[in-house]
């Protein structure tokens, strides 16, 4: 052994001395912060209750979110490598999982048994489907408890191994996100400040138990600096939480919800898949269209490409259907009869359609579809509203189909000659309303066809009033006035705010519809998109017509039933769609009809006779048109807003870090040789070199940070001259006999800076500038 | 590393008013200072191979006006080094060899009847030197250890009730073997406090034992040294190193220190206040070879493990868990933060 005189420069990394398991007890310090880590996501996951009705999921969560982090705190505590502590975690995720929900298919209940892979691929199913086909808040259900719980149980794992087993409290922060994201995501507006409150103060629970087990494992002296950690780190994300709260209420626009919701994600990522209604409306607000179907047809009309029929209406929602059993295999020769009756009598059509990444369970076709080919995968279609559904886990991604479809002609005279629905000619269903339908819907269906009884008259009142004056198209009226969705009460909300989209529209004419004895339904899928301009040859030597639609002709529409004809789609909603000829009409007997067929098919507008016609907004519903225009400007002014906060704030750490700088300049100059100066220049030298990500430790003299940044930072010659010049005069100052005089210069410090920046990598460089580590060191030690 | 010639105004060119430089002892010029220490240091480096370290360090002690312990394994030069330090310096030199039979009075003197002049006179034992070379200390019984360290604590012998002053400046420099154990008496902890600070030697590097090999074949290179300074520059010396300034900066961190070895979960025994002291002596005495006038932390972490291991006693458990008192006391090097206040001052500059 040799006992060597200077001391080794490189300082020795604090808190490497080997505890030697000093008291039993602290052994057991981690269960602090797994403690944490299970409020922070039990109060987090309180933000799932808009996505998942009511509150029985919360116990199958909390459990298995209890049970994953009981097994890896228990690992800890027998001091299982680190590695194999989220190990641990998956297998009590795993086992959790098989005791709730398959324990009839499990050995000693917690381990997958035989049948488990099957009864797993059944639950997923049932979670897919509620998933695709249902609205949020979806309804409780086992498939959906299942993935909630395992997202939340792997969601655990990584919040544990990270603030637990890898010490990253804060990075902890991202996996927590990930819960209030899928909230967020799915329902815009749904997380709400109480909820994400509530997910902070979980995150601060983290951080704080953290900071907590790190200062009680850290030696002797530095308890003091670490309860000061403790404070600092909480004031950190108390001031963050402040902020995040009170930066919405003070810019201008940004009221809604605290979570940022604005950005409307859509969870269905590139695909465009057509999650009914909600997925709808996050296409319409998307404000560039994306996904691209194009279909080609010999109709002399563009067409409605429907994808699936909510039907079933239970009060809270418009929903599909759920006749799994009574579906019928096959889609090369499909429909009923009375629809197949209408191929030889009525009109029949041919479209081909290339779907490329749309991506969804359900076939898009014009109505009705009586016959495919070239379509891949197997499709079964259900007899009463003919959506096809894939059978195989299949989807429409990247096919290319023709379809044929058959309808009768539809003429006004047609319509108007149909007496009411006879009893049973149509499922109950169609007709069903829920008893706690608000009277203002009840009230406005009265006065709508007060004095006419024919149906089809009916059907036009009501449509007619849809797309009057008082009404305005706008897709962020009902997120921001709270009332998105398809519920009876939205419908309600609607008619008195009058001012929504197609879902609204649709949802509204089908519920008034049904009010007066006529069965309805609302479909699902794209208004007619934009002609191409070209032509391609379809089978038997058609030349058909190509046409293109993006997200943003998403759409919803009412289909109406008429005995003998069948089902008959409207036009409710104002500047979007194609009103059909049979449903054109004049708001005061005698006014001729417009000639729709002088519009162009690509989702125009009927122009609304009644109202005046802004030059320049020819293809939009005025009013539509308007508050379309002001919302878009609205919308970019708050856009535009929050980008110049968020650009001005980025510049706030630079300018205090300059004025810091400036600030010790002055004083440097104006201290002369008296005590002083050079501590100024070697502060600002340890601010540079933290800045570019050499900080000073606190067991740092002088000569050892000096020599460690030179090393790192390879500063040598001129600039390491200095260097040395500014530590020997500020210690001088600090160290030595008060009455000596120090020579220091400020053009040594500027060389040493010029010498990080140059020895730095760009990113450093931008961080040093924008975001300087020394404003964040703290000032007492 | 760096000159003294950055840092402003040295002791001998401009004395602040009122110090206590106006005393009667000669201080040497900062020039004069570094000329004699690096002879020294050459001198010692010419006989000891590849261990300057340890000779910077004796030469430490030695202007710190401590007391040196060597302690390693036989052959490897710990004598050597004593020697050479000793012949360097124009001085007296006693070597004491330590068996299990020496008395006290062998170390000390003894009172002589003397037949012509019927009086009893003083016999001057092998201590009153300049600089005794005790070898193999924990040879000799505990009742003889203890004769020499009084000698070292006082500076004096005290003899059948008269009271004789050793020579200053005055340096014991002792060695002893921690490997052979039978018929040993081991320094007890408490008069191991005695010593500034204990130096291990260590084998020479491969390159060090080669030239070791080549250079002492012919002669002992020892034979070779001169001194090249006298007791008058010696005292010199450690008058300038008694005035280098210690600032409260630097009192505070050697304070710090000894509070993170009194509390240290691994210790049994802290560092006393003398120990404490000694460890502020001897970074003075560094900072002086580094040709500065006033300490800095550097200077006291620098000898803080020569000073303060070998007057720690390891609990059970961490000697058990392999800990040596070298390993904890750069532990706690690795903790004390250094210099708050002046830390503070700058963060607020």
């Amino acid at each position: 052994m040799t006992s060597t005189l200077p001391r080794p420069l490189s300082p020795a990394t604090p808190g490497v001395e080997p505890s030697t398991g000093r008291r039993r007890g602290s052994d057991q310090r981690h269960w602090v912060p797994t403690a944490a880590v299970f409020a922070a996501l039990m109060l987090t996951s309180l933000n799932l209750n808009s996505v998942v009705l009511g509150w029985t999921w919360l116990s199958p969560v909390a459990f298995t979110v209890g049970g994953v982090l009981l097994v890896t705190g228990i690992a800890r505590s027998l001091r299982l490598p680190g590695l194999l502590v989220p190990v641990a975690g998956v297998l009590a995720l795993v086992g959790s999982l098989v005791w709730q929900f398959f324990p009839s298919h499990s050995m000693f209940g917690v381990f997958p048994g035989e049948g488990s892979a099957g009864r797993l691929s059944i639950l997923l199913g049932h979670a897919e489907n509620t998933v695709v086909s249902q609205v949020a808040p979806v309804l409780p259900g086992t498939g959906i408890f299942m993935a909630v719980c395992a997202g939340m149980g792997v969601i655990a794992i990584l919040v544990d191994t990270l603030a637990t087993t890898l010490r990253m409290p804060a990075t902890s922060g991202l996996a927590l996100l990930a819960v209030l994201v899928v909230p967020a995501v799915v329902l815009p507006q749904s997380v709400g400040v109480p909820g994400f409150m509530a997910a902070v103060v979980g995150y601060l629970l983290v951080l704080g138990s953290c900071q907590w087990r790190d200062s009680q494992q850290a030696a002797g002296d530095s308890r003091d600096a670490s309860g000061g950690r403790l404070a600092r780190g909480l004031s950190i994300g108390a001031a963050a939480l402040a902020v995040t709260v009170l930066v919405p209420l003070a810019v201008p626009g940004f009221n809604v919800g605290a979570f940022p919701q604005g950005a409307r994600v859509n969870l269905w990522g590139t695909a465009t898949g057509l999650n009914p209604v909600v997925t709808l409306g996050n296409d319409l607000r998307n404000p560039n269209g994306f996904g691209r179907i194009t279909y080609a047809t010999d109709s002399p009309e563009a067409l409605y490409l429907r994808s699936v029929t909510l039907e079933d209406f239970d009060g809270q929602r418009w929903e599909p259907d759920q006749r799994y059993a009574s579906r019928e295999q096959g889609v090369e020769e499909m429909g009923t009869d009375a629809v197949r009756a209408s191929i030889d009598t009525g009109v029949v059509t041919t479209t081909r359609i290339t779907t490329d990444s749309f991506t969804s369970p359900w076939l898009l076709a014009p109505y009705a579809p009586v016959g495919f080919t070239n379509l891949s995968g197997r499709w079964s279609w259900d007899p009463l509203n003919l959506s096809i559904i894939a059978t195989d886990n299949g989807s429409t991604a990247q096919q290319q189909y023709d379809v044929r479809s058959a309808g009768p002609d539809l003429t006004r005279e047609l319509l108007e000659g149909i007496g009411p629905v006879p009893d049973g000619a149509v499922d109950r269903q169609f007709l069903a309303l829920p008893d706690t339908t608000p009277d203002i819907i009840r009230q406005r269906a009265a006065a709508l066809t007060d004095g006419i009884a024919n149906p089809y008259e009916q059907a036009l009142a009501i449509q007619n009033y849809l797309r009057g004056p008082e009404f305005t198209y706008s897709v962020d009226a009902p997120v921001e006035g709270g009332y998105d969705g398809n519920s009876i009460d939205v419908v309600a909300r609607f008619l008195e705010s009058r001012s929504g989209y197609c879902v609204h529209y649709a949802g509204a004419m089908a519920v008034l519809a049904r009010l007066v004895g006529i069965p309805s339904r609302v479909a699902v899928g794209y208004a007619p998109g934009e002609a191409t301009g070209t032509s391609v040859a379809g089978p038997n030597g058609l030349e058909l017509t190509e046409f293109t639609v993006t997200s943003q002709d998403a759409h919803a529409w009412p289909e109406l039933y008429f005995d003998g004809v069948g089902w008959v789609k409207f036009e409710p909603t104002p500047s979007r769609g194609v009103v059909p000829d049979y449903a054109q009409t004049t708001f005061a007997p005698g006014v001729p009809v417009p000639n729709i067929d002088d519009l162009a098919p690509g989702g125009n507008p009927i122009p609304d006779p009644g109202a005046p016609t802004a030059p320049g907004t020819g293809d939009e519903n005025p009013q539509g048109a308007g508050t379309d225009s002001e919302q878009a400007r609205d919308t970019s002014a708050l856009i535009a807003g929050v980008l110049a906060a968020a650009v001005l704030l980025s510049f706030v750490p630079m300018l205090l870090r300059t004025l810091r700088s400036r600030t010790r300049r002055r004083k440097f100059t104006a201290a002369g040789r008296t005590r002083g100066p050079a501590t100024l220049a070697w502060a600002e030298i340890t601010d540079l070199a933290a800045d570019y990500g050499h900080p000073a430790l606190p067991t740092d003299t002088p000569r050892t940070f000096a020599v460690r940044l030179a090393a790192r930072t390879g500063i040598d010659s001129a600039p390491g001259a200095a260097l040395v010049r500014l530590r020997c005069a500020y210690e001088t100052e600090a160290y030595a006999d008060p009455a000596l005089e120090t020579h220091s210069r400020w053009e040594d410090v500027q060389s040493v800076a010029r010498a990080l920046r140059d020895a730095s990598g760009r990113s450093a460089r931008v961080r040093a500038l924008l975001l300087p580590r020394s404003l964040t060191i703290s000032t007492r030690r | 590393m760096d000159t003294h010639n950055q840092y402003a105004s040295p002791i001998g060119r401009t004395e602040p008013a009122g110090s206590p430089a106006a005393g009667s002892e000669q201080v040497l010029s900062a020039e004069r200072f570094d000329e004699t220490a690096s002879q020294i240091l050459r001198s010692i480096n010419t006989v000891i191979d590849g261990k300057p370290d340890a000779a910077r360090l004796a030469l430490t002690v030695l202007l710190a006006q401590g007391h040196l312990l060597l302690e390693d394994v036989p052959g490897v030069g710990k004598t050597m080094l004593a020697k050479t330090l000793a012949r360097t310096i124009d001085c007296t030199v006693n070597r004491i060899q330590f068996t299990p039979d020496l008395l006290p009075s062998d170390v000390s003197g003894v009172s002589i009847y003397n037949q012509d002049t019927h009086r009893f006179e003083f016999r001057r034992g092998p201590v009153f030197a300049n600089i005794v070379i005790g070898d193999e200390i924990n040879r000799a019984s505990a009742k003889t250890q203890s004769a020499l360290l009084e000698c070292m604590e006082e500076h004096q012998v005290t003899v059948d009730g008269g009271t004789y002053r050793l020579g200053e400046p005055f340096m014991v420099v002792a060695t002893q073997n921690p490997i052979e154990m039978e018929g040993t008496y081991p320094l007890p902890e408490a008069q191991r406090d005695r010593f500034m600070a204990r130096i291990s030697m260590g084998y020479p590097d491969r390159t060090a034992e080669l030239q070791m090999l080549q250079t002492h074949q012919s002669a002992s290179p020892l034979e070779a040294v001169r001194p090249v300074a006298n007791i008058a520059d010696i005292a010199a010396m450690m008058e300038r190193v008694r005035r280098v300034y210690v600032s409260p900066a630097v009192s505070e961190y050697t304070v710090g220190i000894g509070h993170a070895t009194r509390g240290h979960h691994q210790l049994r025994l802290g560092a006393s206040p003398r120990a404490l002291l000694q460890l502020l002596r001897a970074a003075k005495a560094g900072a002086a070879l580094e040709g500065r006038d006033f300490a800095l932390p550097d200077d006291v972490a620098g000898v803080t493990e020569a000073v303060l291991s070998h007057r720690l006693i390891l609990d059970r458990k961490a000697l058990s868990s392999g800990e040596t008192p070298n390993s904890v006391v750069a532990g706690i090097l690795s903790k004390v933060p250094v210099d708050r206040a002046a830390a503070n001052s700058y963060r607020r500059a």
